[in-house]
């Protein structure tokens, strides 16, 4: 949960708090001010202070969880994987921090991303165009272009690599740990693992991320320029 | 911090086309030769790090640079822009791109410290001289390495052994400007080495100490060395000393301003105009993908031989991909008629280039080679050579060395190999030695050569490349009409190694002090066996060639203006590379320096 509902949410309940015992305190004025006692200031402004303490708690507090979350769930990763996972882990450090700052909204990475296509192998070009009208031959001679510039700028940007190396169509045993983000079952799916399946699709993942490092504007929306010709 | 001075050995190629920064940490056992990763900008706002850093130089409007995405971590104005992207968009906007300065910095029809380039810049682009832009290469490595691996280490690029590649055809003036540009960019502690001689140092770093199995005593060594932009040949020989082998350069070439970007121009051109036939008219952009595929498929040609064609797709303007995309083929015909009969003709010891124009070498200014014939050239060189090294014919390398991205194509590897063993005229065929990196082998031969100047490894020894020689007016009577005889006194003769002065005591020069002096400067890799003091009366066109000319201004303290005193003229081969020339008065005890004018 958010911290920003937990706050809103404690709020209401709080303020609910506090109104029902302004009520009561309305309805029994004489016994509770009347003989200068602390009972009844105590039950109205109290709710309040509690909620003020409660919130302060929630603000600091959850930072602290989130971060034991994520150190848990790379500890898992860096436990089941090789090195990469240590570039992954600063990576994320990075990011988070980044996005802290406000210095590295994601758009930026999306842009960043989609512009190396385009400007290596024309990608969004390619997508955006009509090609219904085109014979094949020629929508397959772009597509050599668009194919070489993409994945030279891919190769340049991430370390693919297969999830599972051996090749499909070889058996694997899928050990009792395994973790279903990484494998997907398909199939004649029964019982508990370990089980035996031969690879379908090796499936992909990213050892580095190698985005260039990015010094223009802090927001943008613009993957490619556009292009005049002054005469 | 004194303590870390030249903690690293730094070898940097100054390419045509690309530049390249290979070191060694002295810190480590194993000094194993590391790849520096430039930072260079990508495209406005991006930063990403690659081996090359391409040697090109892009000058901003005062807008683009409003934007900040030209900022380097360490210039905030991204003044000049450096590498990748100043190629690209250079392509879009020739008039702000500077391009091939390192042909400029030794060219000798230009002045090379004025701002001359771009050559046809734009109306409000502040140009660059040749010497600048070369600057501008190694202030970029310099920044970039003090703020990466200089900033993690306390070592900062100018205070390392560096080590910078020059070809082995520069004469005295172009070393002295490769000079000067390190020393305007900060970096006052360098040494040249040629070229050549650091592929070979590549191979010897790569071999370790298995080279002596690989040469034996009496082998020439050839290194033919294509890069992007100049070819340059040179010869090493593997000689015994006491059970020792030794190595040493015997002969450089003249310099080639021809190289592997030409090839693939003359290429693209041929495609270029056969579209326009078709109707095809190609935007500048679609120039650039053009040339970028038919070099692909050029180099797909070149390894396989069963293809008869490869094919070459120019994308379609705008966002009209598919729609617009030209398909046409690169032949293998065509490759072969243009690239192997064009640049590597099969033809005979003895044959020289012939002085034509050639094909699609027309890059505004720059002296291409006429003859495109690169395997002519060689013939030339082995000739010329045999004949200045007083061999019996021509000279018959027995080990061959490639160097330049062009030679990754085997065909052309085999094409020299095969020609040589032809002219090797029933001796044995020379042998080719493999393992180098071709397009990296410069930076790290001379990262490597930083160690051997620290004592560890073999030293190839030869000294300097040419002899250089001042013109004297003949003293006999002068003819009206004619121009007065000229004759050429050797000062410097070939082979003096560094730290060594070559004198000539018997030659007195009568000095006029308070006046401007000049002397008419000349060099030769064809006379080998000229010392100083000889008089050469004539020569063979080409065979001695005008260098620069020397200058120096006489005023001397407590000297009445206008007395004539006799000097000496002295030269030095500097620990850098350089060739430092002044006159001396041993009886006054004054030296002059002399320097080089290039201005014209």
């Amino acid at each position: 949960m958010k911290k920003g509902t937990i706050l809103t949410i404690s709020f209401l309940l709080f303020a609910c708090v506090a109104g029902l015992a302004g009520y009561i305190a309305y309805l029994h004025q004489d016994i509770l001010f009347n003989n200068n006692n602390w009972e009844g200031w105590a039950l109205s402004a109290g709710p309040v202070a509690a909620w003020l303490i409660f919130a302060i708690v929630v603000a600091i507090l959850p930072a602290e969880q989130d971060k034991g979350k994520k150190e848990e769930k790379t500890g898992v990763e860096s436990g089941s994987e090789e090195g990469p996972a240590v570039e992954q882990v600063s990576l994320r450090e990075e990011e988070a921090r980044k996005d802290a700052e406000g210095l590295y909204p994601k758009e930026i990475a999306v842009v960043q991303l989609l512009g190396l296509l385009q400007r290596e192998g024309r990608l969004i070009d390619f997508l955006q165009e009509d090609i219904e009208p085109y014979e094949d031959a020629q929508i397959g001679a772009a597509v050599r272009e668009v194919h070489r510039g993409c994945r030279n700028a891919l190769m340049d940007t991430l370390e693919l690599k297969p999830v599972l190396e051996a090749g499909e169509g070889s058996e694997v045993e899928i050990e009792e740990d395994f973790d279903p983000s990484k494998i997907r079952l398909i199939g004649n799916l029964h019982g508990d693992p370990p089980y035996k399946g031969i690879i379908r699709h090796c499936g992909w993942r990213f050892s580095k991320l190698n985005l260039p490092k990015w010094t223009g504007k802090d927001k943008t929306d613009v993957i490619a320029p556009a292009e005049v010709e002054i005469q | 911090m004194p303590e870390n001075k030249s903690r690293f050995v730094i070898g940097m190629d100054l390419g045509t086309t690309n530049c390249v920064l290979s070191f060694i940490d002295l810190e480590q056992d194993e000094k194993g030769i590391e790849l520096f990763k430039v930072p260079q900008i990508e495209s406005p706002g991006e930063i990403r790090e690659h081996k090359l850093l391409p040697s090109f130089i892009y000058l901003p409007t005062a807008k683009e640079k409003e934007g900040g995405g030209f900022a380097m971590p360490w210039d905030p104005f991204g003044e000049r822009v450096v590498g990748k992207w100043a190629r690209i968009r250079g392509a879009e906007v020739p008039g702000r791109l500077v391009a091939s300065a390192k042909s400029w910095l030794c060219h000798k029809g230009v002045d090379r410290t004025g701002p001359i380039l771009p050559i046809d810049a734009a109306g409000d682009v502040q140009k660059l001289s040749p010497i600048v832009a070369t600057a501008t290469f190694l202030r970029h490595f310099k920044a970039a390495w003090n703020h990466t691996v200089g900033k993690e280490n306390g070592a900062n690029l100018e205070d390392q052994k560096v080590y910078i590649t020059i070809p082995a055809s520069f004469d005295a003036v172009a070393r002295d400007l490769t000079v000067q540009a390190a020393t305007s960019a900060g970096i006052s502690n360098v040494t040249l080495i040629e070229e050549p001689q650091a592929a070979f140092y590549a191979w010897l770093n790569l071999m370790g100490d298995e080279w002596k199995e690989q040469v034996e005593p009496g082998d020439i060594i050839l290194v033919v060395d294509v890069g992007g932009g100049t070819s340059d040949f040179s010869l090493i020989e593997v000689a015994d000393k006491d059970n020792v082998l030794t190595l040493e350069r015997l002969a450089v070439g003249e310099h080639l301003l021809l190289g592997g970007d030409n090839m693939d121009l003359t290429l693209t051109h041929v495609l270029f105009e056969e579209l326009r036939k078709k109707g095809h008219n190609l935007d500048q952009g679609q120039f650039q993908s053009l040339w970028n595929n038919v070099r692909l498929a050029k180099e797909k040609l070149l390894a396989e031989e069963e293809l008869e064609e490869a094919p070459v797709v120019i994308p379609g303007k705008g966002s009209g991909l598919v729609g617009g995309t030209i398909r046409t083929s690169l032949g293998r015909e065509l490759v072969t008629r243009v690239i192997l009969e064009g640049f590597f003709p099969e033809c005979h010891i003895g044959d020289f280039p012939e002085e034509r124009k050639g094909l699609g070498l027309k890059e505004l200014g720059l002296p291409y080679c006429s003859d495109t014939g690169i395997t002519k050239h060689l013939s030339r060189f082995l000739y010329v050579q045999g004949q200045a090294l007083g061999m019996e014919g021509p000279v018959r390398p027995t080990v061959v060395l490639f160097n330049g991205g062009v030679f990754k194509a085997g065909v052309l590897r085999q094409r020299i190999m095969t020609i040589l063993s032809e002219w090797a005229a029933g001796d044995k065929a020379p042998r080719e030695l493999l393992g180098s990196d071709l397009d990296l082998a410069v930076s790290r031969g001379a990262a490597h050569f930083g160690i051997v100047k620290l004592g560890d490894g073999i030293k190839i020894r030869g000294g300097i490349p040419r002899s250089y020689y001042i013109a004297v007016e003949s003293s006999t009577l002068a003819i009206p009409g004619m121009p007065p005889v000229i004759k050429a006194l050797c000062v410097v003769p070939k082979g003096l190694e560094e730290g060594r002065v070559a004198e000539i005591p018997e030659k007195e020069f009568g000095l006029v002090i308070g006046q401007d002096v000049e002397f008419q400067f000349m060099g030769s890799v064809q006379r080998p066996v000229d010392q100083p003091g000889d008089l050469v009366e004539s020569w063979r066109e080409d065979e001695i060639e005008p260098v620069s000319s020397l200058h120096t201004r006489m005023e001397a303290p407590g000297i009445e203006p206008g007395t004539v005193i006799p000097v000496t003229l002295q030269a030095e081969v500097t620990e850098v590379g350089t060739l430092a020339l002044s006159l001396v008065s041993k009886e006054k005890g004054l030296k002059f320096d002399l320097e080089f004018d290039v201005r014209h």
